[in-house]
This record gives structure tokens, C-alpha cells and sequence, in this order.
């Protein structure tokens, strides 16, 4: 479960960066690198996530609507933060009998 | 040059990656609890992360040569994520296992076969670089002299060419005269 919730919030918060940093960069100061490079941070760790998301749901951490939920999340800002704190409680949930 | 050491890190992350993916499958077959433990652990720190680096050489490859437009590279990332997706279950399965909470199961006899008939076709996918008749947009004069900048790697390769040597000998040119 923590694999899965660092990867949540490493996708949402480069996700973030690249809405809140590198966008702005790019349309008002014309830095277009910073998209590029933010953008492939993001990508490659929305599919590290995605992967999580995946062996999550094999491992039978969360069920298939967890993972619908997750994954639709990760495609909206904030999306992420909501739901790795969905996944905080839910293990704590698990951890207290 | 960078395009060959790219290739070539693409190349020993994807053996790394494939070889702790088999070993996986074989451990949930024949299970024996000590060996799991270590497993997921090496699963963790070697296999996946060697997955994900194949991925990034992968793209840098694909950013490099130019070959996104290409349709066997899209049927290529297709199937990647399958396999990459059967990594996951896999994993799923294995760390499941670890904890010796579930009896083994019979269902994951199969996942073996599958990802090796995945990497087969993976690498005839990239071998022969099919589905050239898809790019037509790709051969379209005006667009390849516009594509410019992203090099002409964008081209089609010559159709009757002799198959894959041909074609990669000429799009590998075309990516080191790049650099
Ligand atoms: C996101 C994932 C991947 C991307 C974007 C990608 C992309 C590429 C690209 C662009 C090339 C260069 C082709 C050339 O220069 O002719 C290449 C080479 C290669 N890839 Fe991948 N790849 C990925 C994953 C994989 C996987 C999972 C496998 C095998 C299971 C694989 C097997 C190979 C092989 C064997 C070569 C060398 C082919 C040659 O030298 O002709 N790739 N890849």
C-alpha cells in the first residue's frame, strides 16, 4: 500500500508542477522546454503509477472499483491528493482490527 | 552514438526486466515460501525499475529516431503495456503469495506463455518494422521536407525494400546523421 500511495502522490504532485510550473513557463514566458521536460517526468511516472494501480489490484489491496477510481483520479489535478488520502485511510482502516 | 548506447541500455534493462519477470512465474509455480520473500524483495529493487528504465530507453529512442508516427511502434507500445500490465499481475500475485495468505493457483499456469508470446511478438514487431502501408502520411513529400527539424525518420521506409535489414540500415542512418 505505501508503494501505491508514493506513487499517487508523485504523479499528482507532477501533475501539479507541470499545470502550475511549466505551463505558465511555456504560454507567458515561451520556455517550451519546461513543458517537455515536465511532461516526460509526468509521463513516466503516471505509468509507474498506472503499474501500481495494477499490481495493487492482483495483490488484492484494492478492488476493481478502487482502481477505477484511482486511475480516473490520477487524470484530474488534485485527483491524486484526494485519492492518496482515500488510500491513507483505507490502510489505516485495514490496520486497526 | 547516443542513439546506439540507448539502444543498447534498452536492450540490458529488457533482459533484466523479462529474466526477473520469468523468474517470478516460475517461483509462483514451484512456490516455496522463503524463495517468495526474497523474490519480492528483488522484484522490487531489480525488476521493476528495470522495467521502467526500458521504457524511458525505449522513448528516447522512439524521440530520437523519429519513429513515433510509425504504426508498428504503436502496436509495439500497445502490447508493452500488456506485458507490462502482466508484470504487474504478476508482482500482485507474488507479493500476495509472500505473505502466505493464499493457497497456490492454478490459474496463474498460463501467465508464463502469455508474456513469452508477448515478447515474441514485441520483437517481430520491431524487427520487421510491419504496418508500413498504415504510414502513408509518413511519405506524403510536402509533409516529410515540413518535418524538418524532427529529421527524416519520419519517412516511410521504401516499399519492396528487402524487409528489416533495409529498412534499418536506412532509418538507423538517418538517426546517427542526426546527431
Ligand atoms: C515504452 C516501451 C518501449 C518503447 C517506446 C520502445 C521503442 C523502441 C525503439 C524506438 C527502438 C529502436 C528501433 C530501431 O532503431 O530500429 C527499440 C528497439 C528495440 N526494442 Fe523497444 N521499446 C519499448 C519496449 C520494448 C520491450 C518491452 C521490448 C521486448 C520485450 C522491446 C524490444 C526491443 C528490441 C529487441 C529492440 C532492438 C531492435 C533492433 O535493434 O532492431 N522494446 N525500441
Amino acid at each position: 500500500m505505501t508503494g501505491l500511495r508514493r506513487a499517487a502522490l508523485a504523479e499528482a504532485a507532477t501533475l501539479l508542477a507541470l499545470f502550475c510550473v511549466a505551463m505558465p513557463l511555456k504560454y507567458i514566458a515561451g520556455a517550451s522546454w519546461a513543458v517537455s521536460v515536465a511532461g516526460s517526468i509526468h509521463g513516466l511516472l503516471f505509468m509507474v503509477f498506472v503499474w501500481f494501480v495494477v499490481r495493487s489490484w492482483a495483490e488484492g489491496l484494492i478492488n476493481w472499483l478502487g482502481a477505477f477510481r484511482l486511475f480516473f483520479g490520477a487524470l484530474v489535478p488534485l485527483g491524486g491528493v484526494i485519492n492518496e488520502r482515500w488510500l491513507r485511510r483505507q490502510s489505516a482502516e485495514a490496520a486497526a482490527p | 552514438m547516443i542513439y546506439t548506447l540507448s539502444k543498447a541500455a534498452h536492450l540490458v534493462t529488457l533482459f533484466v526486466w523479462i529474466g526477473g519477470m520469468v523468474a517470478v512465474a516460475v517461483a509462483l509455480r514451484y512456490p516455496v515460501l522463503s524463495f517468495l520473500k526474497q523474490l519480492k524483495t528483488y522484484d522490487r529493487v531489480v525488476t521493476s525499475p528495470a522495467m521502467v528504465a526500458a521504457w524511458a530507453f525505449g522513448i528516447m529512442l522512439a524521440v530520437q529516431g523519429g519513429w513515433f508516427p510509425h504504426s508498428w511502434l504503436a502496436a509495439k507500445i500497445f502490447l508493452v503495456l500488456v506485458l507490462s500490465g502482466l508484470h504487474g499481475v504478476l508482482a500482485g500475485r507474488l507479493r500476495r503469495a509472500a505473505a502466505g495468505t493464499t493457497d497456490p493457483e492454478e490459474s496463474g499456469r498460463l501467465l508464463l506463455p502469455i508474456g513469452l508470446v508477448l515478447v515474441a511478438l514485441i520483437v517481430l514487431l520491431v524487427t520487421l518494422k510491419p504496418l508500413s502501408r498504415l504510414d502513408a502520411r509518413c511519405v506524403d513529400p510536402a509533409a516529410s521536407n515540413a518535418a524538418g527539424a524532427r529529421g527524416s525518420g519520419t519517412r516511410r521506409p521504401r516499399r519492396g525494400a528487402s524487409v528489416a535489414g533495409d529498412n534499418y540500415f536506412g532509418q538507423g542512418q538517418d538517426a546517427y546523421a542526426r546527431q
